[in-house]
C-alpha cells in the first residue's frame, strides 16, 4: 500500500467514505479473528449513521417502485473499475479495493460504507442489501466478509444439515456457524482476490443472505430472525394505499382466472397480477420472499406446458393465502431497504424492443378470441416482466411508470401524485396531462438518445385497451442506442 | 433380463481418458486387445485407461479406424480384467429386443442403461447402425451394446443431438470383419483408410499417403494430436507437475483433473463458463450415531477456513476449495492453494475419522 489513498479519496464529495483516528473496529495488525463480536455491536451504529434523522418524505419524490435493477454502465463508473482492476494488477492492492468501493458507493449510494484506518491502511466496510448487512475487513492480507442470516438458540440437525448441503450451491462463499449465528461468509487471501472477483463474492453473499433468511424462517421456525427491518419507514398514506391496492389486484386477478379454462392465459394473468404487486408494491420482508416462493411455482415448469394447470393452482392457492392476511401483517411488509447489488441484469434496448414484439402477440390473441378484457392485464404482464427480469434505461423506466400510472390513476393518487391522468369515474383520459408528460420526458432524453421521441400522435385514446396496446406498440419503437 | 449375469461385464469396461475428454472401451478376450471409439481417443498414440479393478495406465493405441469410428487399444500386462463375448457371426437382432448400454455417460462412472432395440438396422452414411432408445449419454461413446445374454451386440457410437434416447451403435458385423482385417496387421500401428478402406500401417505409410490408393490420410492418426492446453489448463498443469505429480496420470480432459493423494481423489475443475477454478474432495462419509456433532464441527471450521468451505451431499463430506477467479489464478499463488488445501484434506479426514467417527467414502473409481 502507497499509504497516501487519502489524496484521491479526498476529492470526492459528499462521499461517505469516513477517514478516522479512532476506527471502531481493532484493525491494528488486523486481528480479524478479534473483531467479529465487536463489529457486529457496531451494525446498528452504521445503521443510525446512514439513516439518523431520515424521515418518511413527504409527496412522491421517495417512493420506491420495483426492485433494484442494474442500471446502464456510465463511462465513469467502467473508468473506476478499470482503474481498480490495474491498481489491483500492479500489487497495489488496497489502494485497489478503496477505488472499487467508491464504485460501489456510486452504485448503492448511502448503503456503502467505508472506513480507512490511518496507521495500518485497513479498510472496514459495510454494506445493504435489503434485510440483511455485508460487513468485512480488507487488510494488506486478507478480505474477509460476512452477513449473518440469522441466530438460534441450540443447534438443531435438520437446520445444519441444511446448511451443509446448501453449501453445494455457493460458489464464491460458504454457510457457517459463529457462535449462535448462521453467518454467509469468505475469506481469502488478498492477492487471489481482484476488485472483480471480490464483486462476485459480495454479491453473493449479498443477494443469497437477503433472499435465503425468509426461507430458513419457514422451514426452521425455531430460529430467530436477524433482519434489519424498518429501515425506511413508509409514510401511513403509502402504507395504506399500497396495503388496499394489494388487496384489490389481487382479488381482480382471482375474478379474472375464475372462468378461463386456457392455462398458458391464467398463468400470463398470474405472473401480470404478482409482477405489478412487486413493481408498484414493492415488498419487502417475508411478503417479498412469499411472492418469491409463488413465482418459483411458474420457473419450476416454465417449459413444461402439461404442468401449467398444477403450478396455476398452487400459484392461486399460495395467493389466496395472502389475501388472507390481516391489514398487519401486510404492513410489516411493507418499507424501503437500501440495496447495492442490482437483483437483474441490465439488458439493451434493442433486445427488450425485441422481446416486445413478440409478446405483443398476446394481447392481439386475446381480442381474436373475443377476450378484449383481459387485453389491459395482458400488457401490464408484458410490463411486469421486462421490469422484473432486466434494468432497462433510465428513459425507459420512466415512460413505463407513465404506462402505470394511466392505467391505475386513484392508485397513484392515493400515494400522492396529485397529476392524475385517468379520470376513473367517468372513464375518461386526460389526454392533455398524458401528452404533457410524454413532451417532458421526451425533451429530457432527447439529448441524451439521438432521435428519441414518443410518438404520441400513434396513442389511441378510445378505451384503455386501446391505449395500453397503442402504447406497448410505440414503446418499442423508441430510438433508445444503449 | 438376465441382467445379473451382465455384473461380471463390469469387470471389462474400462474408462479411456484423453486431454480432451472420456469415454468407455470395453475388452475381447478373444482378440486381446480393448475397443472404443476412434472419436473417444481423439487422435492420441497413447491414452490413459482404468478400471473398477485398477488404477490408471497408459496404454499405447494400436488402431484407428475413421471409417467405422473405432479404435483398438492393447491391453496392459500388469492387470487382471475381464473379457466380453462378441455376438455369433449369425446372430440375429430383432426389433424389441432388450438391450443394455455400458458406460460412463457424463462422468457417471460404470453406469448400465437399460433399453430396447428400436430398430435393428439403421443405415447412415451407408453403415448399419443398431439404434435403440436406452438414454446414453456422452462418456457412453465407445462402451459395448449387449444383448441380455451379455454379448456385444454394438459399440455406441452417437446420439441423435435433437433427440430423446436416441441412441446408434455400430453393428457387431462391422467390429468383427475390423478385428479380423486387424489380426493380419496385428503388433504394428494401423490406421484404415477411408478412400479404399485397406489398413495401412506406419511402416506402409507413404510420406503421409495411403500407399493403396493414394490418398492423403489425417496426419493426427499417425503422429498423434498435439495437446495444446488453454492459459488457465497451463497454469493448472504447472501446478499439478510443481506438486510432483504424474500430469498424464491426472488428467481426465480439457477442464478436468484428478489427483490421487494417498486415499483421497481431488478433483481440480477450470470452469471457463463462469471464469473460475475450484477443487473438490470427498473425505469420508458422515458416522451412523452423534451426527449432530459432526455437522457442528464442519459449519464452525467454515467459519474459520480461508478459501475452503466442508459439505455435506448425500452420506458424503465434501471439502473444497472456494472458487478462484481464473484471472487472479497464478501459478505461485495455485500452488500455495492445491497444497494447502490437499494437506488440509487429509487433515481433516483424519479428523472425522478419529474423533468424529466418520467412515472412510467408498469412492467411485
Amino acid at each position: 500500500m502507497t499509504k497516501k489513498p487519502a489524496r484521491w479519496i479526498s476529492k470526492k464529495q459528499n462521499s461517505l467514505l469516513i477517514r478516522t483516528e479512532n476506527i471502531f473496529l481493532s484493525a491494528k495488525n488486523l486481528g480479524i479473528t478479534d473483531i467479529r463480536s465487536e463489529k457486529r455491536n457496531e451494525i446498528m451504529s452504521f445503521l443510525s449513521k446512514i439513516f439518523n434523522g431520515k424521515t418518511p418524505q413527504n409527496g412522491t419524490s421517495g417512493i420506491k417502485f420495483g426492485r433494484f435493477s442494474e442500471p446502464a454502465e456510465t463511462e465513469e463508473l467502467y473508468d473506476m473499475r478499470t482503474q481498480a482492476d490495474d491498481l489491483f494488477d500492479k500489487g497495489k492492492f488496497l489502494d485497489a479495493y478503496v477505488v472499487y468501493f467508491n464504485y460501489l458507493q456510486e452504485l448503492g449510494g448511502p448503503a456503502v460504507l467505508l472506513e480507512i484506518d490511518d496507521e495500518t491502511g485497513n479498510l472496514t466496510f459495510k454494506l445493504l442489501q435489503g434485510s440483511k448487512i455485508v460487513s468485512g475487513i480488507i487488510s494488506e492480507k486478507e478480505v474477509w466478509a460476512e452477513s449473518v442470516v440469522a441466530k438460534f438458540s441450540e443447534p438443531d440437525i435438520t437446520l445444519l444439515r441444511f446448511l451443509l448441503g446448501k453449501n453445494n450451491d455457493l460458489v464464491y462463499s460458504k454457510f457457517a456457524l459463529d457462535g449462535n449465528s448462521i453467518v454467509l461468509n469468505q475469506r481469502c487471501p488478498i492477492k487471489d482476490l481482484s476488485p472483480a472477483a471480490f464483486a462476485d463474492m459480495l454479491s453473493e453473499i449479498a443477494i443469497i443472505s437477503d433472499g435465503l433468511d425468509e426461507m430458513i424462517e419457514a422451514d426452521f421456525p425455531f430460529i430467530i430472525p436477524v433482519d434489519y427491518e424498518n429501515i425506511i419507514p413508509l409514510s401511513q398514506k403509502e402504507v395504506l394505499t399500497k396495503t388496499e391496492y394489494l388487496r384489490q389486484w389481487l382479488s381482480d386477478m382471482f375474478a379474472l382466472t375464475e372462468n378461463i379454462e386456457n392455462e398458458p392465459t391464467k398463468t400470463s394473468l398470474i405472473l401480470g397480477c404478482i409482477l405489478k404487486i412487486l413493481y408498484l408494491i414493492s415488498p419487502e420482508g417475508l411478503l417479498l420472499n412469499r411472492f418469491r416462493h409463488i413465482l418459483g411455482h411458474y420457473y419450476e415448469v416454465s417449459d413444461q406446458e402439461d404442468n401449467r394447470a398444477e403450478s396455476n393452482y398452487k400459484m392461486i392457492e399460495e395467493l389466496k393465502k395472502i389475501a388472507g392476511l390481516s391489514d398487519e401483517e401486510i404492513e410489516k411488509s411493507l418499507f424501503k431497504t437500501y440495496t447495492v447489488f442490482p437483483e437483474a441484469e441490465y439488458q439493451r434496448f434493442a433486445e427488450t424492443a425485441e422481446s416486445l414484439t413478440q409478446l405483443l402477440q398476446l394481447p392481439v390473441d386475446c381480442v381474436k378470441k373475443r377476450m378484449k378484457h383481459l387485453v389491459v392485464p395482458m400488457c401490464e404482464y408484458i410490463v411486469g416482466i421486462h421490469l422484473y427480469k432486466h434494468g432497462m434505461p433510465e428513459a425507459a423506466n420512466e415512460l413505463l411508470l407513465l404506462f402505470w400510472r394511466v392505467l391505475n390513476p386513484d392508485f397513484f393518487f392515493g400515494l400522492g401524485f396529485e397529476n392524475v391522468l385517468y379520470n376513473e369515474t367517468v372513464s375518461q383520459f386526460l389526454k392533455g396531462r398524458i401528452i404533457q408528460e410524454i413532451e417532458r420526458i421526451n425533451a429530457k432524453y432527447s439529448n441524451i438518445y439521438q432521435g428519441f421521441s414518443f410518438d404520441f400522435t400513434e396513442l389511441d385514446f378510445s378505451s384503455r385497451e386501446d391505449f395500453a396496446y397503442t402504447f406497448l406498440f410505440e414503446f418499442k419503437n423508441l430510438q433508445i442506442t444503449d | 433380463m438376465a441382467y445379473n449375469t451382465l455384473l461380471t461385464a463390469g469387470d471389462a469396461i474400462v474408462k479411456i481418458l484423453t486431454p480432451w475428454g472420456n469415454g468407455t472401451g470395453f475388452l475381447l478376450g478373444d482378440y486381446e486387445l480393448i475397443v472404443t471409439n476412434r472419436h473417444v481417443i481423439q487422435g492420441c498414440r497413447q491414452v490413459i485407461i482404468m478400471s473398477e479393478n485398477f488404477k490408471k495406465r497408459t496404454v499405447n493405441v494400436l488402431y484407428a479406424d475413421p471409417l467405422y469410428d473405432l479404435a483398438f487399444l492393447e491391453i496392459p500386462e500388469d492387470v487382471a480384467i475381464g473379457s466380453l463375448q462378441l455376438a455369433f457371426e449369425d446372430y440375429q437382432i430383432t426389433q424389441g429386443e432388450p438391450i443394455l448400454a455400458v458406460g460412463h455417460p457424463l462422468n457417471l462412472n460404470y453406469t448400465n442403461t437399460k433399453g430396447i432395440v428400436s430398430k435393428a438396422s439403421r443405415l447412415m452414411g451407408g453403415i448399419n447402425y443398431i439404434q435403440t432408445d436406452a438414454a446414453i449419454n456422452p462418456g457412453n461413446s465407445g462402451g459395448p451394446l449387449l444383448t441380455s445374454e451379455g454379448l456385444v451386440i454394438g459399440v455406441n457410437t452417437f446420439i441423435m443431438a435433437a433427440g430423446q434416447n436416441l441412441g446408434f451403435a455400430l453393428h457387431f458385423s462391422y467390429l468383427r470383419q475390423t478385428l479380423e482385417d486387424y489380426k493380419k496387421v496385428k503388433n504394428e500401428y494401423a490406421v484404415r483408410c477411408s478412400s479404399c478402406t485397406n489398413l495401412v500401417t506406419e511402416s506402409a505409410l507413404k510420406n503421409g499417403y495411403c500407399p493403396f490408393c493414394g490418398v492423403k490420410m489425417d496426419e493426427d492418426d499417425f503422429k498423434g494430436k498435439l495437446y495444446l492446453p488453454g492459459h488457465t489448463s497451463q497454469k493448472i498443469e504447472e501446478i499439478i507437475k510443481k506438486m510432483g505429480y504424474n500430469l498424464n496420470m491426472v488428467r481426465e480432459g480439457k477442464y478436468d483433473w484428478t489427483i490421487e493423494d494417498g486415499n483421497l481423489k481431488i478433483a481440480i475443475t477450470h470452469r471457463p463458463d463462469i471464469n473460475y477454478v475450484s477443487a473438490e474432495c470427498i473425505l469420508c462419509k458422515i458416522p451412523t450415531e452423534k451426527i449432530l456433532r459432526v455437522y457442528e464441527f464442519l459449519l464452525r471450521q467454515n467459519y474459520k477456513l480461508p478459501r475452503m468451505m466442508f459439505s455435506v451431499e448425500k452420506s458424503y463430506v465434501i471439502m473444497t476449495t472456494s472458487y478462484i477467479k481464473d484471472s487472479d489464478f497464478h501459478i505461485d499463488t495455485g500452488y500455495e492453494l492445491f497444497s494447502k488445501y490437499i494437506n488440509n484434506c487429509h487433515r481433516y479426514c483424519d479428523i472425522l475419522i478419529e474423533r468424529y467417527y466418520c467412515q472412510p467414502a467408498e469412492t467411485e473409481e
